[in-house]
């Protein structure tokens, strides 16, 4: 059952109706089996029972650590969770991977476990192991309830692509009375349409570009492989963002605000600040416990200690992402950006003056470009089917030799929309420069509350509208996913 | 609660509305958008045909229909769509007899060897169905299809979003998809490998690779023509390099005593009548459309 589902509005539907009508008592028990059950829809009984483990395992560490005074001890705990789930999240995202390296290299045919899938899996151990990260370093105090701890790992809207939710932050509301609230319901109802919208009408329209030039790189150089990179770029933004948008809508459906995943990344002026953007939840949290403790390990080397503090942090978060070099590419490239902009920032200043760069406001967009361009060349070694196909991406992209003696209209036709027709990307730059004028307008869901009436129902009715008609009509899965 | 519930009902209310309004517009704007009308046309003008010629582009290319009228006396109609299996043509059968033009003869050219077996150059091809769905006929089909669920049944402009480009753009025509009067496509150029072909027979055919799907779907339209009494006439066209005899024994076998068969797959051996390897070019096509013209005169006579 995948959010952009038929399957899941009903399923939505249901459970709020009996969440609203049942007692406050059960309501946690209600959302922790609709949770459970929403994941089995995943048909993999397997990962349900990775859920409960990791969950008993990290509830039970949790307890562990709070009920000794002895630092040893705790530590012991703290080891003992967070290296169970590291082991569970390598074992099922590699193993599978190490399955067919070594069937390949002994000659065997498959087994089962090859088509070990673990989605969700990231997300949930990651959870436990900020949880008893917290509960360690006496951030949080341990959840003694083991059904409302179960219901923070597992909370349907959040449980199979994030947002990774903080102790701190979602356990408290989880334990709160339901008090039906008419704005927030609406706030959640709009978010929860507004992904959808960014997820089947913008994103799913962009997939068949960024498909046809990365599944046949070779046959493409220079424009139309800009074209297919920034379609990835914009696709994956739109897929995730609009599935974070509906994971909170979802959730304030039931009463429970989820963290924001996603504050315009592409308009970042710097890599430091994309990362502050984009996915947040998850760069807070290898940030926190990742980067931090080996920033703190290697802090006698000052700022090489910050690089290479940054550059495996960011290595590692290639790795989470799959057994493929191209992610690992993938976050080296974000690592040495990151900790190359270490080495740069001093020099900032006077780089702009020398290139009359220091202008008000021209160097905002300036900035922005470098940034959105660099962020979309590391997407290159993220979308290709293999490290080859990146790097004949990289050597081409540039190539513009193929554009001599032909026609603007021919180069329209062929290399940027691709021999699709105009319709297509005419809905997406349409899209798109609407979402741009939102987003530069600085317009929030109150700026539609403090519309007048007539205007607020034009704009819900135009809404529905425009997503039941240029929504694609062929679904893709959520990228992340995958992940 | 009560005033969530209201609110929601008024907003579903009103987007029926406008979604019917815009559906009603946008219908129109697709069909005078539309470059082949010829499914539209059969489904709704009075106009009847005695033979209708169906099948992939073997069909749409290589029958002239102008020229089967002069030899016959008949009327006849060309609605071959290129690219299409089977089971879209069982199905474009049927909307021509749900819509009451039942003709007498039917044409069925059939693609060696890939008239039974899954391949990608051949499919059912939704978007001939999709700017004609408020047609109960065509509606029909796509349910059956599974084409629409709750949603997609009730609301029309996510019906409509399949074909959101004819809405916008006129449906783009070229020299490969022009046609003419009589539903004809004809190819009067050649194809880029032209150079490249080579005559010759293929004699490999397995059953074993044939599609259930595909099967069953032949058998229906036999099953169709014989239950509205209307004699199927399957055709075997020239191929350059294709012809399989194993290929055409099998179909005989499976249509025996249903349908009448007509190979002309070695008629034709001169490379200039040719565009391709699997297809006639425009005078290939009139030598051929004469062909069958006095294959059905000897039928009636």
């Amino acid at each position: 059952m995948t959010f952009n589902s038929l399957s899941y509005f009903i399923f939505l539907l249901v459970i709020y109706l009996l969440f609203y009508l049942i007692s406050d008592r059960r309501r946690w028990l209600l959302l922790l089996i609709a949770s459970y059950g929403f994941y089995a829809t995943l048909r993999a009984p397997y990962l349900l029972a990775v859920l409960l483990m990791v969950t008993a395992i990290s509830y039970a560490c949790g307890l562990r650590m709070t009920s000794n005074q002895d630092e040893a001890i705790r530590k012991r705990w703290l080891w003992i969770g967070t290296s169970t789930c590291v082991a569970i999240l390598a074992l099922l995202k590699y193993l599978p991977f190490l399955e067919a390296k070594t069937n390949t290299i002994l000659g065997l045919k498959s087994t089962t476990s090859s088509t070990l899938i673990s989605i969700g899996v990231s997300y949930f151990t990651f959870q436990a192991i900020s949880y008893l990260s917290d509960i360690y370093l006496e951030i949080e105090e341990p959840e003694r309830h083991f059904g409302i701890y179960a219901l923070y790992m597992a909370f349907f809207p959040k449980l199979l692509q994030g947002p990774i939710e903080r102790a701190g932050d979602l356990l408290p509301q989880l334990k709160q009375p339901y008090k039906f609230d008419y704005d927030t319901m609406r706030s959640g109802m709009l978010l929860f349409t507004w992904g959808l919208f960014k997820k089947v009408v913008v994103a799913d329209r962009l997939a068949p570009y960024a498909d046809q030039i990365y599944n046949n790189v070779h046959d493409y150089k220079g424009l139309p492989l800009i074209v297919g990179t920034y379609a990835y770029a914009l696709q994956i933004y739109f897929d995730f963002s609009g599935y974070t948008d509906m994971a909170r809508g979802a959730g304030s459906i039931f009463g429970i605000s989820l963290s924001e995943n996603f504050r315009s990344p592409y308009l970042a002026t710097s890599i430091a600040e994309f990362w502050r953007r984009w996915h947040i939840s998850f760069s807070r949290w290898i940030l926190d416990y990742i980067f931090r403790p080996l920033q703190m390990t290697w802090r006698k080397w000052g700022q090489k200690g910050t690089a290479a503090a940054l550059i495996l942090t960011f290595a590692i978060s290639g790795i989470w992402h799959g057994a493929s070099s191209g992610f690992v590419i993938w976050g080296l490239l974000h690592g040495i950006y990151l900790a190359a902009s270490t080495y740069y920032r001093p020099y900032q200043k006077s780089i702009y003056k020398w290139l009359r760069l220091d202008k008000k406001q021209w160097p905002d967009w300036w900035k922005v470009f470098i940034t959105f361009n660099l962020t979309s060349f590391a997407w290159i070694y993220f979308r290709a089917i293999s490290v080859n196909d990146a790097l004949y991406v990289t050597n081409n992209i540039l190539s513009f030799k193929n554009l001599i003696n032909r026609s603007i209209s021919d180069i329209i036709a062929k290399d940027i929309l691709l021999e699709k027709g105009g319709i297509n990307a005419f809905i997406i730059v349409s899209l798109l420069i609407m979402l741009s004028i939102i987003h530069q307008r600085g317009w929030k869901q109150s700026t539609l509350y403090n519309l007048n009436t007539t205007m607020r129902w034009f704009c819900y009715l135009l809404i529905l509208l425009l997503l039941s008609l240029f929504s694609y009509p062929s679904t893709y899965n959520f990228i992340y996913y995958q992940f | 609660m009560q005033k969530l519930i209201l609110k929601l009902l008024l907003l579903s209310i009103l987007f029926i509305v406008f979604d019917n309004i815009i559906g009603i517009a946008m219908s129109r704007r697709i069909v005078n958008n539309l470059h082949d009308k010829r499914l539209y046309n059969i489904i709704t003008t009075d106009k009847k045909y005695s033979i209708y010629v169906l099948g992939s582009s073997r069909a749409a290319r290589n029958v002239n229909c102008s020229e089967i009228e002069k030899i016959t006396g008949l009327s006849a109609y060309n609605i071959g769509y290129p690219g299409t299996n089977i089971e879209f043509h069982a199905d474009i059968l049927y909307s021509i007899i749900k819509s009451g033009k039942t003709p007498k003869y039917i044409l069925l050219l059939v693609d060696s060897t890939y008239e039974l077996i899954d391949n990608t150059s051949l499919s059912y091809n939704y978007d001939v169905l999709y700017p004609l769905q408020h047609y109960g006929s065509v509606r029909e089909l796509l349910d059956k299809r599974g084409a629409y669920n709750i949603f997609t049944k009730n609301i029309t402009t996510f019906k409509m979003r399949h074909c959101i480009n004819i809405i916008i753009h006129k449906d783009l025509t070229d020299s490969l998809n022009k046609i003419n009067n009589d539903g004809s496509m004809p190819l009067n150029f050649r194809s880029k490998n032209y150079n490249t072909m080579v005559y010759g027979n293929n004699t490999s055919y397995s059953t074993a690779t044939e599609s259930p799907i595909l099967l069953s779907s032949f058998k229906r339209f036999i099953e169709l023509c014989n239950y509205n009494k209307i004699k199927l006439i399957i055709i075997f066209p020239p191929n350059y390099n294709m012809a399989s005899h194993k290929f055409i024994e099998r179909i005989k076998y499976l249509a025996a005593n249903k349908a009448l068969l007509a190979d002309f797959s070695m008629q034709i051996s001169d490379k200039r009548l040719f565009y391709d390897n699997s297809h006639l070019n425009e005078n290939g096509s009139l030598i051929l459309s004469r062909e069958i013209g006095l294959y059905i005169r000897k039928l009636q006579q």
